[in-house]
């Protein structure tokens, strides 16, 4: 039987707000606090390839990725999907507090400002990666963890001090960010409903991607140069995120090397 | 040494896992975002089971032919869109612009210049007479020498002479 996913998250965010709290108050150099607010705001992050970006912007909205059918490991995400109502319909992303976010899965990382906003048919923070912190081979699910971990993307701040307020107290402050999100771990977002690329608020590039882009764009555009697939692919993307940029004021953001 | 073997990729072919002959998996990506990565075996099951990425699992004997391989997927796996070209406007022209001066820094100079006129027939750059004139005079720069040449006197004597005909003038 599937379950409400928001509701869930939802049931579970006193129990959050309250250890989140607690920890708040036993600091008393005001720090974790001030973690607590750099995680609380931040955006819904998707990183996603070239190919990808370009079907978003073919079909004007942010959609599940298909699984391979053939692959064993859709028989896990399928069942994590299948504990929740709408299961089928998640689109994953990673909360993002500034930074690449979880670049190894695309270069080009999305940001949508208020993915709470549209009446989101399911939306829930996790602590990690639900395929690896959930499922295990063959295909079994933690059902009763998940559920418990399951958090309201309004506590997503409450969320990131309980987990990682401890790193936060003995990192510097330019470091919380990647403490949030970073390649290899970080906070899953999932949400599943009607997601038009209208909610895509800021597109971010590392400085060096942007570079190359630009590049290819002028090689391809003021000398009329043939460019390899994979360019060419890329630059299809850039071209559909500087279409946004002119059509919604999508802000287009350069993170450092 | 074992083969090398393509993993996984993105159907846009940009970012692809591979496996090397020691049989140690990397994370490879455009120019521009980094070195080469080492990843765990998970991270290419996650990419392909949640993340779009095609598996391939394919051996290759040498680097160019998964290159090759990865290109040809590449051209095959995602449709052009289905849109014509869009008119540059000038957030583009500045970014382009930034990429041609580039090109003039480094000495590429014939290509930096075809560039430049190609942006100067820009429709939105003939209708700003700022933007058009800054362009006009970076092409004019790349036209004339770094220096105008000045002969040099042979004696102090001839210099002078010089100095009060060009005074007079």
């Amino acid at each position: 039987m599937a379950s409400d996913l928001t509701a869930t998250a939802e049931a579970n965010s006193p129990a959050r707000r309250v250890a989140a709290a607690e920890a708040v108050a036993a600091d008393s150099t005001g720090r974790l606090a001030d973690f607590g607010t750099l995680a609380a705001d931040s955006w819904f992050g998707t990183n996603v390839f070239a190919a990808k970006l370009s079907s978003y912007g073919r079909v004007g909205g942010i959609t599940p990725s298909v699984a391979n059918p053939s692959d064993s490991m859709r028989a896990r995400r399928e069942a994590f999907e299948d504990a929740w109502e709408h299961g089928r319909d998640l689109v994953y992303g990673a909360v993002n507090a500034g930074g690449m976010g979880a670049e190894t899965y695309g270069v080009f990382c999305l940001l949508v400002g208020e993915p709470d906003a549209g009446a989101p048919l399911a939306l829930a923070v996790f602590p990690g990666d639900s395929a690896q912190r959930y499922t295990t081979s063959p295909a079994t699910l933690d059902v009763a963890r998940a559920e418990s971990e399951a958090t309201a993307w309004a506590v997503r701040g409450d969320l990131a001090v309980i987990e990682r307020g401890a790193e936060a107290l003995i990192s510097a402050e330019d470091e919380w960010p990647d403490l949030v999100c970073r390649a290899d771990r970080y906070f899953e977002v999932v949400r599943a409903g009607d997601f038009p690329t209208t909610m895509v608020t800021e597109v971010r590039m590392r400085a060096g991607i942007r570079d190359w882009l630009d590049e290819l764009d002028a090689h391809r555009r003021l000398l009329g140069a043939d460019l390899d697939p994979d360019e060419s692919n890329a630059l299809d993307a850039y071209d559909v995120v500087q279409r946004w940029r002119r059509a919604t004021g999508v802000v287009l953001a350069t993170v450092p090397d | 040494m074992g083969n090398i073997a393509l993993l996984a990729m993105a159907p846009s072919g940009e970012t692809y896992m591979v496996r090397d002959e020691i049989g140690r998996l990397w994370l490879m990506q455009p120019p521009g975002a980094g070195d080469p990565r080492v990843i765990e075996a998970d991270v290419v099951e996650v990419a392909v089971a949640r993340h779009g990425f095609d598996r391939v699992d394919r051996d290759f004997t040498s680097w160019s032919d998964l290159d090759d391989f990865r290109q040809a997927r590449a051209a095959s796996a995602t449709p052009p869109l289905p849109v014509k070209e869009r008119p540059l406007d000038l957030d583009d022209v500045e970014r382009l612009f930034r990429v041609v001066r580039r090109w003039a820094d480094q000495g590429q100079i014939p290509g930096a210049r075809r560039a430049a006129f190609t942006l100067l027939a820009a429709p939105v750059v003939r209708a700003d007479a700022e933007v058009h004139g800054r362009l006009l005079a970076f092409v004019q720069e790349l036209e004339e020498p770094a220096s105008p040449f000045v002969s040099v006197a042979a004696s102090d004597e001839k210099r002078r002479v010089r100095e009060r005909y060009r005074d007079a003038a």
